[in-house]
């Protein structure tokens, strides 16, 4: 059965994505994506009834440590890669009026 | 022979027994980037001269002091650029990180720098990780060292490359879907997958968290297993890390198969196998066969699911992964917008390639509510089916024998068109990572084009030392190859 994508879920898609797309590139993205659903749907011939889904292959949960600091305060240094920094904290456009 | 074709365990020993030095390696490569890289284009970071050479006068000091004692002191390594290191670009080959420099350093290139291995540069590869060819790169593609007009193949292409062209002695790439494997067989050089959680990814940038795994790339076994004991090491800045009982993975070079039992998937020698890697796939079986091995075929089964599965898992983790590349903490910020969100979006819609922001779109919309459990959890379920599948055929067989790709390097050019079809590339790496086992490539071949052909062994979780041994073993049938190319450098000779 061949996937059609609506224009509002791949705007929706978007929102999640947190990608602006061009009109073009937005149409090629869902023909792209409508023939990629296709070929996954191919997983629905196997019957999978019963199977648990498996996230990590081997039987390791969580693994918890001590919330102890290792890394001493690397401030300065984090902050050398950021497009705009004041003060000793990451600068970002106005979100609170 | 030259210092740039040595192995890197060969060049370990010459430095210790004082017949060359740390320096003395480093100019080699140096020579030869400068003969061959204009080609290649194997980099994407080189480090400067003065500091490379400082390093190894360094190394070689410690050496001399009997500091450092390992097998890879004093020798130049290649490091994907999807690996951090504190103070030298990083970019995943995406615009969005074009001027990033990780204030820390990734704990398998530590462990290499704690060796004394002597980094060159950060090699080339897919845009994030994502792609089969090096061509999704925002830094150029890189070309195969065998032929100039064909790819490297992908992800890690740039390590592959600069393997076989002999601008480092060896290198590390990561493996997602095969990133490794892939390019080592087009590039004719070996190349190792561990198993999943061996070496930690503190520092790798992550793609598919469940999947990456760094390894080894080097010109034979032997390089393969030394560096791969020491870059692996349980790390508990790795939640995923795994404590393993050895690390010898050195002494499982042996020459010696007898008794060992070889299964050749029917499944992986079908439809869309190129026939002159099918014959020299089996002509490879057919020489592990001569040397003690029981080979025989069996069908592994659920093959074509490996890859709907692996695209919506590897996209889901990469939606979420990639999330962090927002404008604010490091990289590329747009010039022009309005407000924070359209900041974000702006950052990453003109920072991501086209391939990265399709998968991101493919991830987040297989995770999105609705339709999370008809894809994403779907895809669970058949990688737990692939596992048992496995599980198996390993109750029955020491290793899996098989190609490591369909066909031999494609043109470059030829591929991005139709990414569905490049996918289906990947159908004998795939299942490997989803199962997180251990995967190896061997150059066992050329085709009529002169262009290499691997093979691919696979391993039980764990099992590194039976791959390694009937690599080991099938690599004694024949000799290392390198490309024209290799031998540029003039004036270089020892």
């Amino acid at each position: 059965m061949a996937n059609v994508i609506s224009d509002e879920t791949m705007e929706y898609v978007g929102i999640l994505a947190k990608l602006e797309l061009s009109k073009e590139e937005q149409e090629a993205a869902k023909k792209d994506m409508e023939r990629m659903l296709d070929y996954i749907d191919k997983l629905n011939e196997l019957d999978t009834t019963g199977v648990e889904p498996m996230s990590h292959v081997f039987p390791v949960h969580n693994v918890f440590r001590e919330d102890v600091v290792a890394n001493g305060d690397d401030r300065d240094n984090m902050l050398k890669n950021a497009p705009a920094c004041k003060d000793g904290a990451y600068k970002v456009p106005r979100t609170v009026e | 022979m030259r210092i740039t074709e040595w192995t890197a365990v060969e060049l370990g020993k010459k430095i210790k027994a004082g017949e060359v030095t740390a320096v003395d390696a480093a100019k080699a490569v140096l020579a030869q980037i400068r003969a061959v890289e204009k080609d290649v284009h194997a980099y994407v970071t080189l480090l400067d001269e003065e500091t490379i050479l400082k390093k190894a006068a360094e190394v070689q000091e410690k050496i001399e002091k009997g500091e450092l004692k390992g097998p890879l002191a004093g020798v130049p390594v290649a490091i994907k650029d999807n690996m951090c290191t504190e103070g030298i670009r990083t970019t995943c080959s995406s615009k969005i990180l074009f001027n990033f420099e990780p204030a820390y350093t990734a704990e398998a290139v530590l462990n290499l720098e704690k060796a004394g291995a002597v980094i060159i540069g950060k090699t080339n590869m897919d845009e994030f990780a994502m792609g089969s060819t090096t061509e999704t790169s925002a830094y150029g593609v890189t070309r195969n060292p065998w032929n100039l007009e064909h790819v490297p193949g992908g992800s890690s292409g740039g390590s592959c490359a600069a393997v076989a062209a002999g601008e480092c002695s060896f290198a590390l790439g990561s493996d997602t879907g095969g990133s490794i494997r892939q390019p080592s067989s087009f590039c004719g050089v070996t190349g190792l997958k561990p198993t999943y959680g061996t070496v930690s990814r503190y520092g790798l940038i992550a793609y598919g968290s469940s999947l990456d795994q760094i390894g080894p790339v080097a010109k034979d076994v032997t390089d393969c297993a030394a560096i791969l004991e020491a870059i692996a090491s349980y790390d508990k800045k790795d939640s995923t890390s795994v404590k393993r009982e050895d690390y010898d993975f050195t002494s499982a070079l042996v020459d010696d198969v007898k008794g060992m039992k070889i299964g050749i998937p029917g499944d992986y020698l079908g439809e869309g196998l190129d026939p002159e890697v099918k014959d020299a796939i089996l002509a490879a079986a057919k020489a592990l066969e001569a040397k003690g091995a029981i080979v025989e075929e069996f069908d592994l089964s659920l093959v074509e699911y490996a890859i709907p599965a692996y695209y919506v898992i590897a996209c889901a983790e990469a939606s979420s992964n990639l999330a962090r590349f927002d404008g604010v903490k490091y990289g590329y910020r747009a010039k022009d917008y309005e407000g924070l969100h359209n900041m974000y979006k702006k950052s990453r819609s003109e920072g991501f390639g086209e391939e990265v922001k399709r998968r991101i779109m493919l991830g987040s919309f297989v995770l999105s509510s609705g339709y999370y459990d008809a894809y994403y959890l779907k895809a669970l379920r058949t990688k737990a089916l692939i596992k048992q599948a496995f599980d198996k055929a390993f109750a029955k067989y020491d290793v899996i024998l098989g190609p490591a790709a369909p066909n031999t390097a494609p043109k470059l050019g030829s591929s991005l068109s139709d990414p569905l079809k490049m996918y289906l590339g990947d159908i004998y790496t795939i299942s490997v990572n989803l199962a997180g086992l251990p995967g190896m490539t061997v150059p066992c071949g050329k085709d009529s084009r002169g262009l290499p052909i691997g093979l691919q062994l696979i391993g039980d979780c764990f099992q590194e030392k039976k791959i390694i041994r009937a690599a080991y073993a099938f690599e004694q049938t024949r000799s290392y190859e390198a490309p024209e190319i290799a031998k540029a450098a003039e004036g270089e000779a020892k």
